[in-house]
Parts: structure tokens; sequence; C-alpha cells
């Protein structure tokens, strides 16, 4: 036959009490912080997957301002280079008026003005190619594993310039050249060989078979510009995963919370209910 | 005479029930006093030496309800208990220190890579130097919290293992002072007091929280105690005192031990590694050296670290004789200052040019990435010493001016690196600022050199040697120290100390504002380098001090449920039933009754037997 001692039944309903009152608060908690998991212990399992998650979140944040900084790089170095190609090919419409021999000496000289005003305009927007690129090759992670550019390779600035210098010395009147030896045009394009030479500088320039060529730096630029989209699609979607999953992870479902503080604080009420009724019994009632 | 003896024998059954009314009584009095034993009073009928017949009843003795056996459970499992509570208590604060997994230091972590992040991408805009610095302030304070919380753990650890070992020591003089009250009962010739033998058991089962005890319990009733490491507690009638430095096997002052040694402990900056040299070398102002030796050990070159990017002022002259360089401790590239190195030196006359190299120590050995003259126009060229063994063949491998990052133009190996410390064993000039100068023109291959008091070898990292020793705090210290390391090797300068000032110190001039950025990016490129070991590691502690903390209130609810078992079978026991008492008083009370009315009937009779007189 069991015994039971007077302060078995205390203990029990202690035991019981705290316990249940510390489940009720753990419901609480979880139901005004709207999270699962507010310390490790928590879920030690999910706790690291969490920051592991939530790190990774952060990589994705700053791929987005890479990636925005790259965009409006490539935007511009895409641009810029698409309005040099726009000038070129009026350095080539120009270039075969000029090679024409039925225009006059007067006629070429003012289509040199023209020429030069072009090339005032190219050499503006290599300037412009060529800002922020720091004379390094400047690239910046997008997503993990994946670089783009954030400004013209040191190479394309150095074509781009050797162009400039080279339409320079096709286009511009030069004095210097009356003293040469043997002595060359002062105005290069006061003869038609001297727009002949600049109409095949140009093609040069716009050939698609030329990697230095402005022509194809600007298609190379564009296409890179292109995947911005790309990039930013794909990691949307894999944003929205992660933020699902560390949801699902860190967060509370505030039904199942609800239902359990409900069945919580009942068990309690009950718990309490019965100790009520369990702690008057005893012989000694019965002998008053 | 028959009346007479009725009314003795009446007599003595009045006295025996009383007292076994106030045993009863004294069970409901105590009936949750904690640790009480139900006490009962043994009746039975006197006898009188070699006589027959009735001679009334008397009380035995009076015992308690006992069982050893369950006390030995109590004991043992509150020692475990005990140990998990206390265990619990601060790997609980610790858990709640370290806050929600994404949050906290972790946060202030991915705030900094994030501010370097944005340094890379565009070094050229000063606005995120500013950020940067406010991200590596956010972590250093956030750490700063954390380590003056864990060291108030700590502290309290200490404070309340004295408290413990203090209360062992009273709970010992009691325990002596109960078995000198248990012998004087035993040795009247009586029994040992219940209530003594109470006492007994609460102090030795309060003594079992406080440590694992050894228990042996004497034929008279008294116990002898020691430790189970060996140190006596209690020897008969006399205690003895437990040293403070005496480790704790169990119960609270074991689970102190375990904390202070384990869990609080943490790597000090003068404890031997990685983790001491990279103290060393980001608190020391001048002195530490870089010696570099092949795989059998063999000494090769010693180069002094150069600690920032301030030139120096010193004639061409010296500039021969500048014993300088360059090594760097894992993956992360260093900037290096080189004045006409003899190490590296620069071709042709360019004593006063600045070379700002760059090199990395790793597992394929040690490699240069750049050399990068001031002078424009000096071509730099590295000349290694004699004895460098190098994976390609010339003496001399020249070097372009502000090479492309990214691919080591020199791969020596292989190496391993110690940190060693001398004090200028060469009678070197000491030019001041960490620079030394020699005299002459001398070879400045050291491998023949003696090296005085070589002090630490350094093989291992910072953080393994950290993580190795399991204890939350020291792996934090792990994470934070080689964050200082990092800066200090991208920037050049503590985190105490660094301002926008150093990082402006990049911008060098008339090095032309190109390679300027280039370095700055280089700089924020390297830390990035190491940033998947830092969250690696976070990740780990993360996870690590949750586990420990749910294991062991996994433990703790188990031992709390074979606890309450036990306590449930001590009560069914020793505990009071008030039903028992209530009816055990109905039974006393008739037991009264009728031992008053046989006084009552014979008096009676012998009032009766007067009345005939």
């Amino acid at each position: 036959m069991t015994r039971v001692a007077f302060d078995n039944t205390y203990r029990t309903a202690t035991d019981q009490l705290g316990l249940a009152a510390s489940r009720l608060q753990n419901s609480q908690e979880q139901l005004g912080s709207g999270r699962r998991v507010t310390k490790s212990s928590d879920d030690p399992i999910a706790a690291p997957k969490i920051l592991q998650l939530s790190t990774s979140m952060v990589h994705m944040d700053e791929y987005d301002h890479n990636l925005n900084f790259a965009e409006e790089r490539l935007s511009k170095l895409t641009d810029h280079l698409s309005r040099i190609g726009d000038m070129l090919n009026n350095l080539k419409e120009l270039s075969v008026q000029g090679s024409n021999g039925t225009y006059s000496a007067q006629d070429r000289a003012a289509m040199r003005t023209t020429a030069e005003s072009t090339l005032d305009l190219i050499n503006g927007f290599i300037a412009a190619v060529g800002e922020g690129a720091l004379g390094v090759d400047r690239t910046t992670v997008v997503s993990d594993g994946t670089k783009m550019p954030i400004s013209l390779t040191a190479t394309d600035l150095a074509a781009l310039n050797t162009l400039s210098n080279d339409l320079g010395k096709l286009i511009r009147q030069n004095p210097a050249n009356a003293t040469a030896s043997p002595p060359s045009p002062v105005d290069p394009l006061s003869t038609v060989a001297g727009w002949n030479s600049l109409l095949t500088k140009v093609n040069a320039e716009m050939a698609l078979t030329s990697d230095s060529g402005a022509l194809v730096m600007s298609v190379r630029y564009g296409a890179q510009y292109q995947q911005v989209d790309k990039i930013r699609e794909t990691r949307g979607a894999l944003r929205l995963d992660t933020e699902r999953i560390v949801s699902n992870l860190r967060d509370a479902d505030m039904g199942s919370v609800a239902i359990a503080l409900a069945r919580d604080q009942s068990v309690l009420q009950a718990l309490q209910a019965s100790f009520a009724k369990i702690q008057g019994m005893s012989l000694f009632s019965f002998l008053r | 005479m028959a009346g007479i003896s009725a009314l003795n024998i009446a007599s003595t059954a009045l006295a025996a029930t009383r007292t076994a009314m106030d045993i009863s009584a004294n069970n409901v009095a105590n009936a949750s006093t904690p640790g009480y034993s139900r006490q009962r009073a043994i009746i039975g009928d006197l006898v009188k030496g070699g006589g027959a017949g009735a001679n009334g009843v008397g009380i035995e003795s009076i015992r308690r309800n006992a069982s050893e056996l369950i006390e030995r459970q109590r004991r043992t499992t509150s020692t475990s208990l005990a140990q998990a509570q206390s265990l619990g208590g601060y790997l609980g604060s610790i858990d709640s220190l370290m806050g929600a997994p994404d949050e906290g230091i972790a946060k202030a972590l991915n705030g900094f890579y994030s501010s370097v992040n944005d340094i890379a991408r565009e070094p050229e805009n000063r606005a995120y130097r500013a950020g940067l610095l406010n991200s590596i302030s956010l972590v250093k304070d956030i750490y700063a919290q954390l380590d003056t919380r864990l060291g108030g753990l700590r502290d309290n650890a200490i404070a309340e293992r004295s408290g413990v070992v203090a209360r062992i020591n009273q709970i010992s003089e009691a325990l002596a002072g109960t078995n000198t009250g248990i012998e004087l009962n035993v040795g009247s010739g009586g029994e040992a007091s219940p209530t003594l033998l109470d006492q007994r058991d609460n102090l030795l089962l309060e003594l079992s929280k406080l440590n694992d005890v050894e228990v042996n319990i004497q034929n008279n009733g008294t116990v002898n105690v020691k430790t189970m490491t060996g140190a006596n507690l209690v020897t008969g009638t006399s205690a003895s005192i437990l040293a403070a430095t005496e480790i704790g096997s169990g119960g609270t002052l074991g689970a102190l031990d375990k904390l202070l040694k384990g869990e609080l402990a943490t790597v000090t900056p003068t404890a031997s590694g990685r983790l001491a040299a990279l103290n060393t070398l980001t608190t020391a102002s001048s002195n530490e050296f870089f010696e570099v030796t092949d795989a059998t050990g063999q000494r090769l070159y010693t180069r002094k670290l150069s600690v920032g990017l301030n030139p120096l002022d010193l004639s061409a002259a010296e500039h021969q004789n500048i014993v300088i360089g360059s090594a760097v401790a894992d993956n992360v590239q260093q900037r290096v200052s080189l004045i006409s190195p003899e190490g590296y030196t620069v071709s042709g006359a360019v004593a006063g040019a600045r070379i700002t190299a760059t090199a990395r120590f790793d597992t394929l050995g040690f490699s240069v990435d750049s050399v990068e003259s001031t002078d424009t126009s000096v071509t730099p060229s590295v000349n290694y010493p004699a004895g460098t063994v190098r994976t390609s063949s010339p003496a001399t491998t020249p070097i372009a001016k502000s090479p492309s990052l990214g691919t080591p133009v020199e791969t020596v190996q292989p190496y391993q690196l110690y940190v060693v410390r001398f004090n200028n064993p060469r009678g070197l000039t000491d030019l001041g600022n960490g620079y030394f100068a020699e005299t002459s023109n001398a070879d400045k291959d050291y491998s023949q050199s003696p090296v005085t008091n070589p002090v630490t070898v350094a093989e291992s990292g910072a953080r393994e040697a950290a993580f190795q020793t399991s204890s939350t705090w020291a792996r934090l210290r792990g994470v934070y120290e080689g964050f200082k390391s990092d800066v200090f090797r991208a920037f050049g300068s503590t985190v105490d100390n660094l301002t926008t000032a150093d990082l402006s110190e990049f911008e060098l001039p008339g090095a032309g504002g190109v390679t300027d950025y280039q370095l700055v990016a280089r700089a924020a490129n390297g830390l990035l380098a190491g940033r998947s070991r830092t969250e690696a590691d976070m990740t780990r502690i993360t996870g690590e001090v949750g586990q420990r903390k749910v294991s062991n209130d996994a433990i703790t609810k188990t031992l709390t449920s074979m606890s309450t078992q036990i306590e449930s079978e001590r009560a069914q026991v020793s505990g009071v039933s008030m039903d028992e008492e209530a009816l055990d008083l109905v039974r006393l009370q008739q037991a009264f009754a009728g031992a008053a009315k046989v006084v009552q009937v014979a008096n009676k009779m012998f009032d009766d037997l007067m009345a005939s007189i």
C-alpha cells in the first residue's frame, strides 16, 4: 500500500503549476515577439541555419548594391560608347563625301570643321567613359562567383585614347607638319587622300572583327548590361525563397501559438482548481 | 494489592499514550518541514526483572521512518541535479547574452563586411570610409559589451564558488557537531535521536548538492565524509577545512569549476600559439620580427614586420643597410613599406624611394603579390637572400610597376612561418620607430645567425586555438582577435586607433591617385577574403551555445524527474500522512480513555473498599 504523505500533494502541485506557468510564459513570449527562436537554445538546430541564411541575405543586399552600381555604370558606359559609335558613323558618312573628288577645297574645309566638332564630341565621350576607371580593371561581385565590370578596362580605355589620338592626327590641322621632313599637309583633310585615310580608320574602328573597336566594345559592355536584369530576377526568386525558409525557421506560427496559449491557460486553470479541491481533503476535516 | 497495581499500570498507559500523542502532534506540526522524517513511538509492556505478571506499558524508543537506500539515492541524484541546474543557470545567461542568432555581434560583423564591400566596390567614395569606421566601432562596442558581461558571469561564478566552499566548510563543522550528539546519545546506552539523524541526513543532502562526496555511515550512526578527490571533510567529531583551491568533482562546486575552466575561460593574451603572436603583433610598437624557415627548420632569414605606412627619413647610407622586409600569415594580404631593403632591393639608385609590397604567406608558401615603387622612374625588382628556396630560378625577378591584381608574381615554398621575438640581437643601430640599421653591407642572410630567446612558435591559427578550448567566451574572443588582426593587416592600424586619416594614407603623394585607390580596394578585398571564416565561426558558436543549453536542459529535466520520483518514494516512507496521524490520534485517544477508565474503576473500587471499612 502506498502511503500518501501530506506534502507530496503540495510538491506535485507546485511542480506541475511551475511547468504549466513556464509553458504559458513561453507561448506568451512567442506570441509577443512573433518569433519562435529568440535565442539559440530555442532551437539549436535551426539557430545556426537562421544565422547562415540571414548572412546570405546580407550578401544578397550587398550584391544588390553592387549590381545597382554596376547597372548605373554600365548604363552610362554603353550609352557613351553607343554615342561614340554614332559619332564614328557620322565621321564615316562625312569621310565618304570627303573622299569624293567632286567637292571643292572650300567644301572639304567646311567638312573638316564638322569632322573636328565630331572629334570633340568623341573626345568628350571618351573622357566620360574613362571617369571612375582609376586605371585598373574595376569589377564588383554581383552574385556568388560572378563579377561585373564597373568601368572600362585599362585596355579598352587605352584603345579609346589611341583612337582619339589617331583621329586627331587624321582630322586636326597641325602647323608642325609643314616643317617636317619630308613635309606633310598642315590640313590632312584638305586632300581626297586625307579623307580616304580617315574613312579607312573609321571603317576599321567600326569593324565587328576588331575586339578593340569602339563598336565591338559597345556591344561587349551592352551585353554585360543586359545581364543585370537576369541576375536581378534570379536573385529575386532566391531571396524570396531564402526569406521564406528563414521565416519558417525563425518566426512563430501565430495560429498554433495562439492555440497553444489557450491550451496552456486551460491546463493551468485546471491545475489550480484541482489543487484547491484536493488540498482541503483530510481526515481531520471529518473529525470536527 | 490489585487496585494499586491497576492504578500503576493505568498511569503508565496514560503516560505512554500521552508521549505517543505528543509524537503524533509533532508529526502533524512538522508535516511540511523539509527533510523531516515521521517519528513513531515504539510502545512495549514493562517487564520487571525476573518477575512475571502485568507491569504496565512504556515507550521503548522513538524511531523515525527512514530508508538509508533512499537517502543515498537522494544524495547521488541531488549532486547531479545541482550540477546541471548550476550549469543551466550560467548557460542560460550566455544563451541570452548571445541573443537571437541573427542579431548582436553576428549582425554587427555582417554590417562591417557590408561596409568593406562598399569600399571594395567604390574605393574613391570617401563617405564609405566613415561608414567603415562606424561599423568597426559597432563590432568593437558589441564585443566589449559581451566581453564585459561574460567577464561579469565569470566574476559571479568566482564569487559563488567562494560562497560554496565556505558553506561546505560550515556544513562539515555542523556534521561534526551532529556526530558528537549522536555519539553522546549512543554512548549513554540509548539510540541516536531521530532529530539528530534527520539533521545529519539534511546536512549530507545539502553537502551533496554542493559537491560530490563519499559518505560512510558508521554503525553508531555517525558519518565520515570526504570529497571524491580524497580530501577529508568530516572524520568522526572533527571537521577539516576544504581548501579554496580544491577542485569540485560534482554538484554546484563541480559545475562552477567546469564553467570557470571551460565555458567561462578565455584565452589570455599571454597564451602561447598564434593568438599570442597576433596579440603581440597588434600591440607591440616594434622589435617584432618574422622569421622564415624551410621545412626542416633551417632559418632562412628574418624580417621585421613593418607597421603602417609611415615613411622613414633615413640617409642614403642607412637605406643600404636597413634590415626590413615583409611576411604575412594566413591568406590575408598585407601592405608593407620597404625602403631600399636588402631582402627586397630596388634596382638602380633609388635610395629614398618608397616601395609598397603586398605579400602573403599561405599553405603554398610565401608569395609576393606585387612590389610598387613611389619612384616612377624605377622598376622595382625582388632580390631574395641567399638560401631562399624558390619555385623559379632567377635570383632577381623584375616586377612591373602596378601589376594587375590577383596573380602572385612570385611564389616561394615550402616555408613554415614562425614568429620570434628578439631584442636587437646583432647589435643593430636602433633607428627608432622599430627600424634598425647595420654598419656594414654584409649579407643579410641570417640563416646561420643565432637568434636569442625565441619566445613563440606559432603554427596554428588563433581561431582554431581558441576553438580548441570549447569555451564560448574564448571562441568569441578568437573571432574578435581575428577581426582585429584582419583590420590591422588591411589598414595598418589597430581597431582602436583607426581613423579616416589612416585610410587616406593609401593616397600616397606622388604615386598617382590611380594606384592609391587600387590599394584601398585591395585592402578591402583582403578583408572580404577572410569573411567566410568569420561567418563560419559565428555559425559554429551560435549552434553550440544553443546546443549546450538544450543538452543541459534535457539532463536537468531527466534528473528533476528522477529527483521527484525519489522524493516521492521518500515521502512514502518518511513523510507525514495526515490521515494516518488522525487515525493514530483516534487510536491513542481511545487508549487514553481506556486507561483513564481503568483509573476511574480502580479509584471506585478503592472508594468502595474504603467505604466498607
